[in-house]
């Protein structure tokens, strides 16, 4: 029933003319982004590097480069820190000078460790075993960064073959490539199951207040979802047209 | 230079057992593989383009009503997604050799190639490209399908953009 009036919302919200702009003046990206906006200064990962933009007009340009480390393939912003995934750590940055990125901490694991999205006080961390190159655990993490210069492990969880994630509220959604979406229950820091889509392959998510995105090998498909009682609904999707190499 | 052996480098990263693999491999005589498709920047331009089918989607970004849809290495889909239930496919943007895109007030920021580039978006008809920038150290080019034989990249020639099937003679490459 709940699902019906959300459906019944999207469907009611899709009248009128489409809304080319947001109220920060960004858009979102996926967890596995290498881009990241914030203000006026966009910032990059390389294989190895942070680099910053100034994105004012008239001046676009490259303003800093600071080498660190190899592996780095995921940046994420949030108020006046930057979040790195890397094959061997999460990096915090300070951007409270905007121009330049002044490293805070390195979280570090024995074992692959890769995307992580922020909300709030809690940093959310995928670390992904079995590539070629490591051999290692597959699971979440939820790390305290209330003190970015000493994080604070809370919870692990056991996963198949995690890559993107993204949270709103309670409701955590994992990408687990070829085993599927998991939809987890992350209040109080307790990782609780709720849903499984196992026949998705499932690459990135970008999760809405009562919608997600999801992209994989098969196209993107949109869901409708709540999370008490827990629920998944498609909405549409937009299937590939599989190509040869 | 140095992209170059930056470049060199990622590419052992990307199939990192690379070295290994060549020094106990047996490479045939022939073998059904891949060969690499270069580009480079001065080769190719930014342009908007009719809606076209999604054959290897990439990464995702969601600005007001609009989704934008990375197609691997060749450009960006544009949705209209104000009713969710049914994305209304507006056009493609190309752009050789992109993989990342961040929106801010109507501004694009992609990479095309080894530059970032500033779009303006608020007429998709006609995209207006702003500005351009080196990015330092950028090296990404698309890796070789996994399990195959393909012939060795030579950096000297552009970003490998994608990789075309092909019966290779003497391959002394072989991705894991």
């Amino acid at each position: 029933m709940r699902i019906n009036l959300i459906l019944l919302l999207l469907i009611g919200a899709a009248c009128g003319e489409p809304n080319f702009s947001e109220s920060q003046g960004t858009g979102s990206g996926g967890s596995l982004s290498r881009f990241a906006i914030r203000d006026e200064y966009l910032y990059l990962v390389t294989g190895y590097t942070l680099n910053t933009f100034s994105l004012s007009d008239g001046s676009f340009r490259e303003v800093n480069s600071s080498t660190i480390s190899f592996g780095l393939e995921t940046i994420q912003a949030q108020g006046d820190f930057l979040y790195l995934g890397a094959n061997d750590a999460m990096y915090i940055y300070s951007i409270s000078n905007r121009a330049q990125p002044e490293f805070i901490f390195r979280y570090s694991h024995i074992v692959a460790c890769d995307p992580v999205v922020v909300q709030g006080n809690r940093a959310y961390v995928i670390l992904r075993g079995g590539t070629p190159c490591n051999v290692g655990t597959n699971q979440l993490e939820i790390i305290d960064i209330t003190n970015p210069y000493a994080p604070v492990l809370l919870a692990q969880y056991a996963m198949t073959s995690p890559g993107g994630l993204g949270i709103f509220g309670d409701c955590l959604f994992v990408c687990e490539g070829t085993a599927g979406l998991k939809m987890l229950r992350v209040a109080d820091d307790v990782v609780t199951p709720l849903l499984e889509l196992s026949e998705v392959n499932a690459y990135d998510v970008i999760v809405k207040p009562n919608s997600i995105l999801l992209t994989g090998e098969d196209g993107l498909f949109q869901y409708a979802y709540t999370c008490q009682p827990p629920a998944l609904t498609l909405i549409s999707s937009i299937p590939v047209q599989r190509a040869e190499f | 230079m140095s992209r170059i052996i930056y470049f060199i480098i990622s590419v052992l990263f990307i199939s990192c057992d690379l070295l290994l693999t060549a020094e106990h491999r047996r490479y045939p005589e022939s073998a059904e593989g891949y060969f690499p498709v270069y580009s480079t920047e001065a080769t190719t331009t930014i342009a908007w383009k009719a809606a076209r089918a999604i054959k290897a989607p990439g990464k995702i970004y969601v600005y007001g009503d609009y989704l934008f849809i990375n197609e691997v290495s060749a450009g960006i889909h544009v949705y209209n997604n104000l009713n969710p239930a049914a994305p209304e496919p507006l056009g493609f943007i190309e752009i050789v050799g992109n993989s990342e895109m961040a929106i801010r007030e109507n501004v694009l920021y992609a990479n095309h190639m080894g530059s970032l580039v500033a779009i303006e978006l608020s007429d998709f008809s006609n995209p207006k490209l702003l500005g351009r920038v080196t990015i330092s150290q950028w090296l990404y080019g698309v890796p070789p399908p996994p399990q195959s034989y393909f012939e060795c990249v030579e950096p000297g020639q552009g970003l490998v953009v994608g990789w075309k099937k092909r019966t290779l003679k003497n391959p002394t490459c072989y991705a894991n």
